[in-house]
């Protein structure tokens, strides 16, 4: 069997990654001290001391709301460059195809303005 | 770069439906939602103009590249789709504006998802195909929790999600490994494909991709064993939206499963058992389940989880040598045309009576409105496939295609199951008919109500009686 052949490489390296994790946790396990107190047991949170329960308030769906616009124009910008950079090839129907994107983002922009949803209130 | 092939004209129909849209999206940010009552008129012009650009033979070239089509099929699914639109959204806004519910969101993503069932109907490749169930699903997502303050809304949008996102990874992985091995995204030339590398390691690579994607389809359509969705979904969801995800969706939804079947016509010994099993099972368990409902939205929502087992009858069929898609084309018009105003119907009924869809609300419905009783029997029987109304001719011509497909078996079977209906659909027709009323005092229909049952109706005696009037408009555009 050549080792660098078709999928044996890629094989054998899976296998050494998996024993490689299962290694190191069994070692974590039986090797690691376990000495807990109060501090350790508490939740995380940036250095300070945790305030009331996660379950009261939680994540407000505005964070969501604003992720979700931020990716929104994310793929814009993915999909302007490379435009952007065959611009010369394609010409006017590029140009024609990358406006009617904007303009249905465009508007997509003015409904969620006029509908408030980046006021923070 | 030459752009000879792009053909724009194509997807007019596409371009003018998703304009409408966004305009009316726009005219709602734009006027602070005070015109709102205005907007249903702007979308059912696009509507219209999309339906006159379907009839117009210019869009008979294939646009962008071979991407969108115009053959039969898009045409009838167009069509379908259209039609669906023109009976539901009058009535959408009027049960939207009594419900307070968002007209305008209501109007502009059900105009995109029927951007996404156009495209489905029409797509030439498998990138289009994909990104026309997204379009779709992704709106109706949205359509099945507009009622946002109630559970049963909210749980319906969740579960929607849910499957339909499970389905589409099922799907884009089949897509994947069909297309990789087959070497090509266009959607007829993926026999030739795979007929190059039959007999190689790569055709188990692509009977996995012909499963998977099969199964994500059939996820979408809602047959057995991917069904368990479609109950909560459509009897949680707002019942306009039920009836346009019942109607026009489903319709979608077959256009694009029939057209990936016939192009895997080659290689059908593949999937003709799979999708054998599944369409015996769906009209089994649909028809069934749907005697035994109580309440009328949860009987038409198994009602239609057993149309698509009979759809898929007709599917199967294609992939016989010399079959087409006449038979699943014919079935859908009627289909929508029945379902979409019952869910209408429906809505009324309920609304006059217990407001929860209730089976004995339906009691002595012809001594408070005869007319409405009369459409009623007709579009159940309809549905039903009893002759001489349009119902009956899909199913004919469903089981003959069947038969001479040489699944004379599956045929019988849904002979006997279509007997199963007839009594689920004559249920309520009986208490309209032979029970005494429970509330006195006529129930009268607005406008807009009776102009769909009256069209729906008139549609179905129609296209009962003159069948080849729809099949042969449709031929006579594509080919």
């Amino acid at each position: 069997m050549e080792l660098n052949s078709n999928g044996v490489a890629l094989a054998v390296l899976f296998g050494l990654a998996l024993a490689l994790v299962g290694v190191m946790y069994l070692a974590a396990t039986y090797l690691g001290p376990k000495k807990f107190n109060k501090a350790k047991l508490q939740p995380f949170e940036c250095g300070m001391d945790p305030v009331g329960s996660p379950r009261e308030g939680g994540l407000r769906l505005r964070f969501y709301v604003v992720a979700i616009l931020f990716v929104v124009f994310d793929i814009e910008t993915i999909f302007l460059y490379p435009w952007a950079v065959s611009y010369s090839k394609l010409g006017l129907f590029g140009l024609v195809e990358v406006l009617v994107f904007l303009g249905a983002l465009g508007i997509g922009l003015f409904y969620v303005l006029r509908k408030g949803v980046v006021a923070w209130k | 770069m030459d752009f000879s092939g792009l053909n724009v004209a194509a997807l007019l129909p596409e371009l003018l439906v998703s304009g409408g849209g966004l305009l009316v999206m726009a005219l709602h940010a734009a006027f602070r939602g005070r015109q709102d009552r205005q907007l249903v008129w702007v979308s059912l012009a696009s509507v219209v103009a999309a339906l006159a650009f379907c009839l117009n033979p210019l869009t008979v070239e294939p646009g962008y590249f071979g991407s969108a089509l115009s053959d039969p099929m898009a045409f009838a699914g167009r069509i379908t789709v259209l039609a669906a639109l023109v009976l539901l959204l009058p009535g959408g806004v009027a049960y939207a504006r009594s419900r307070n519910l968002p007209q305008a969101e209501y109007l502009s993503l059900s105009l995109f998802a029927a951007t996404g069932m156009m495209a489905l109907a029409s797509a030439g490749d498998l990138i289009v195909l994909f990104l026309a169930v997204e379009v779709l699903s992704i709106s109706l997502y949205c359509l099945a929790g507009l009622m946002g303050e109630r559970e049963s809304s909210r749980q319906a949008a969740l579960t929607y999600f849910l499957a339909g996102s499970f389905a589409s990874g099922f799907l884009l992985f089949g897509m994947a490994l069909l297309s990789g091995s087959a070497g090509t995204l266009d959607i007829a030339a993926l026999g030739t494909g795979l007929a190059r590398v039959s007999g190689t390691g790569t055709q188990w690579v692509a009977l996995g991709g012909v499963v998977l994607m099969i199964a994500g389809l059939l996820f979408k359509v809602g047959a057995v064993p991917f069904h368990s969705w479609v109950a909560e979904v459509y009897s949680g969801s707002p019942t306009v939206v039920t009836a346009f995800m019942s109607t026009a969706a489903k319709a979608a939804a077959f256009a694009g499963f029939g057209r990936v079947l016939l192009a895997l016509g080659s290689v059908s010994e593949a999937w003709v058992p799979l999708v054998g099993i599944c369409a015996g099972a769906t009209m089994i368990l649909g028809n069934f389940t749907a005697l035994v409902q109580g309440n009328f939205k949860r009987m038409l929502a198994f009602s239609s989880v057993a149309h698509a087992g009979y759809l898929l009858l007709g599917l199967m069929a294609v992939g016989a040598a010399g079959e087409s898609l006449e038979a699943v084309i014919f079935y859908l018009l009627p289909y929508v045309l029945a379902n979409a105003a019952l869910f209408l119907v429906a809505a009324k009924v309920s609304q006059a009576g217990s407001g929860n869809y209730k089976l004995d609300d339906y009691k002595g419905l012809a001594r408070r409105n005869p007319w409405l009783a009369g459409l009623l029997a007709l579009l159940l029987l309809g549905l039903a496939g009893m002759p001489p109304l349009a119902g009956f001719m899909g199913k004919f011509m469903v089981f003959s295609a069947a038969v001479r497909a040489g699944h004379t078996g599956l045929a019988v079977l849904g002979i006997l199951t279509s007997v199963v209906a007839v009594f689920t659909y004559l249920r309520p027709v009986v208490y309209a008919w032979f029970h005494e009323p429970e509330e006195s005092g006529a129930l009268n229909l607005d406008g807009g109500l009776a102009f769909v049952v009256w069209v729906a109706g008139a549609g179905l005696l129609l296209l009962g009686l003159w069948p080849r009037l729809w099949l042969d408009l449709c031929a006579g555009i594509g080919v």
